[in-house]
């Protein structure tokens, strides 16, 4: 083709152009013809502009067999503009609403968008009224959610683990906390370090429609801080713990009890523990009671982790066992004999603050065991103990 | 050659006469039989310049009830576009000239969508010939016996005393479209993005994380974290294409 063809054709295409251009484009084109929406199924096909949402969904471990109308447009859930054979016009929400995670996860069956009812996993605690026990670890961030309003209600608390959505985390603590152990094993706070923020990144995709397995949600995702504090193996400075980890694996010292049992062992992680949330979980949050009568904090039901301490388990006003992933089933440490010892430190502790807790088993097996003292504890995701002044 | 120069020709003058034809055309032809528009049962044919809209509207189910139910026409026209009554339309039958508008206003869809007193019952300027007159003002029919049918209810707008729009997802785009575009009146481009076949290219602007602060608040005998900020971060953007 030479430059004279080329010439005449776009000479011609320039002149149909012109010709038909007016008649073809139009600020009113294609906005005349409405859709007829009077059909029983929902006639505007969501995907059409949601098409991203749609292949997120399509990636997701759950909701994948669920419409867009089942949580966005469900008839049974909330009145939304709709036509099954009587017209109505929405009271919520127009096309489609915000749905709440706990307008199915506080049932065990829903109906769907279709008339068809299925079971659905209820929400443990969460699925309560007013969230179920105040020993969720995680209540208040479901509580504090409602103050918030990305989501709808608590959902921001409900995605944030169960979603492959991003989550940054600041957590503010004091740096470190100043307590001395007298003589009676009463624990008395000195004083508080200056606040200390830790910045933690959970990574994922962005999708909140994008549901997680269950065991895929990892606790270290969003408390990479604590983890950070306990994944110590080396030996403690004062060489009384065989490590310096935030949560003692195992202690003997120089004192004559036997050995106990490697419950807290990180060690056991990818055998005993099948991962490090089981450890978090099986060890310390939410250990299964073998036997007996535990305390509240171990026996309502919660959702996944619970909110205790040390002494929860390692008291003796309660008689029950704990089943030790790495052992079989033992008494958690604290054996009856031992009120002569420790005297009441596991009732005493409870007028000292929960944060440090976990801080006078750790400081005191760092130090040798003594029978008093000063100590300086840091918080995550530091794992640095100090005894009258001294590391340990 | 000689082919290929006659056919260059032949292609010069049709190009020229694509371009210039009809209007030389229009020149003479039908510009002096203006419409007599003194009688009540006749009315300018919208469609004469308006065939694209009408053939659109002609394919849709909806809003062609009006004059003939069966198909598009001009009656189906004045009831948007005609219909507003705050307006008045130049009316030559009744030796009304127009005062807010001449011919034709652009139709609000929230006009009659949002409001159950004009839904079927929308004015049609008061002086609709096509669509007649009656003692309130030209009435729309009422072809689905219901009021109801049509509010557009679930965004807090409409008058119904149910309609709350409390959980509704689309309700920034009406105000968006409301407040920040003026190709069509009002939210009305947020009403046809989603119920005509328009195409639509949209670019969200998401976020795709939560930053949450939370502290543990530490007295010298009690602990309790709170979460006292969840802001949403990390946007990005993406585009779909209807």
């Amino acid at each position: 083709m030479n430059a004279r063809h080329i010439f005449l054709l776009t000479a011609l295409t320039g002149a149909l152009l012109y010709a038909m251009y007016p008649s073809t484009y139009s600020v009113l084109q294609n906005t005349h013809n409405i859709g007829n929406v009077s059909s029983p199924a929902n006639d505007i096909p969501c995907t059409s502009c949601h098409s991203k949402i749609a292949a997120e969904l399509s990636s997701s471990a759950y909701h994948t067999s669920l419409s867009c109308e089942d949580c966005h447009r469900n008839p049974y859930m909330q009145t939304i503009a709709y036509d099954d054979g009587t017209m109505f016009a929405g009271e919520e929400a127009h096309a489609a609403v915000k749905p709440r995670c706990l307008d199915c996860h506080s049932n065990t069956s829903i109906t769907l968008a279709n008339g068809s009812v299925i079971a659905v996993p209820f929400a443990n605690a969460f699925g309560d009224v007013g969230y179920g026990s105040d020993y969720s670890a995680h209540k208040k961030f479901v509580q504090d959610s409602l103050n918030f309003n990305i989501g709808v209600r608590e959902n921001e608390a409900c995605l944030s683990c169960h979603t492959d959505f991003k989550v940054q985390v600041r957590f503010t603590r004091p740096l470190y906390y100043d307590f001395t152990v007298d003589t009676s094993w009463n624990v008395v706070v000195n004083s508080l370090g200056a606040d200390n923020t830790t910045t933690v990144f959970k990574e994922g995709s962005g999708s909140k429609h994008i549901w997680k397995p269950l065991n895929q949600i990892k606790c270290e995702d969003c408390h990479a801080d604590v983890w950070n504090a306990i994944n110590h193996s080396e030996p403690s400075p004062s060489g009384e713990t065989p490590n310096s980890s935030h949560a003692i694996w195992y202690w003997d010292g120089t004192r004559q009890n036997p050995r106990q049992a490697p419950i807290h062992n990180i060690s056991y992680i990818g055998t005993a523990y099948s991962n490090i949330s089981d450890y978090c979980l099986s060890s310390c949050h939410n250990p299964t009671i073998s036997s007996g009568t535990p305390p509240p904090e171990l026996n309502e039901t919660v959702h996944v982790g619970r909110r205790l301490s040390c002494y929860s388990c390692h008291t003796n006003s309660y008689t029950f066992t704990v089943l030790d992933k790495t052992g079989g089933s033992g008494d958690p440490a604290w054996p009856n004999s031992d009120t002569g010892d420790m005297d009441n430190i596991d009732v005493n502790v409870f007028n000292a603050p929960l944060a440090i807790h976990a801080d006078t088993c750790i400081s005191c097996k760092r130090a040798g065991a003594p029978n008093s003292g000063n100590f300086i504890t840091y918080s995550e995701p530091s794992n640095t103990v100090y005894y009258n002044g001294n590391p340990v | 050659m000689a082919i290929e120069k006659g056919l260059l020709a032949f292609i010069i003058t049709a190009a020229i006469g694509i371009i210039v034809l009809p209007s030389t055309v229009s020149l003479f032809s039908g510009q002096h039989d203006w419409y007599y528009l003194d009688n009540p049962t006749s009315d300018v044919p919208c469609q004469k310049c308006h065939a694209d809209i009408y053939a659109e509207l002609n394919l849709s189910s909806l809003h062609i009830k009006w004059g003939d139910s069966a198909k598009a026409d001009t009656a189906d026209c004045e009831a948007c576009h005609r219909g507003n009554s705050s307006v008045t339309y130049t009316n030559a039958s009744a030796g009304q000239p127009g005062l807010e508008a001449h011919a034709a206003t652009r139709a609000e869809c929230s006009y009659c969508h949002f409001n159950t007193s004009n839904m079927w019952n929308a004015v049609h300027g008061n002086l609709s010939k096509t669509l007649g007159y009656d003692a309130s003002g030209c009435r729309c029919h009422n072809p689905h016996g219901s009021d109801a049918y049509g509010i557009a209810g679930g965004f807090g707008l409409s008058n119904l005393a149910t309609d709350t729009g409390l959980n509704s997802t689309h309700f920034e785009l009406l105000t968006g479209t409301a407040f920040e575009s003026n190709v069509y009146p009002d939210e009305s481009e947020a009403c046809i993005f989603c119920h005509a076949d328009v195409g639509v290219k949209f670019n969200f602007t998401t976020y795709t994380e939560y930053s949450l602060s939370v502290r543990n608040s530490v007295t010298t005998t009690s602990s309790e974290w709170s979460v006292t900020d969840i802001s949403a971060t990390n946007f990005t953007t993406y585009t779909e294409v209807k």
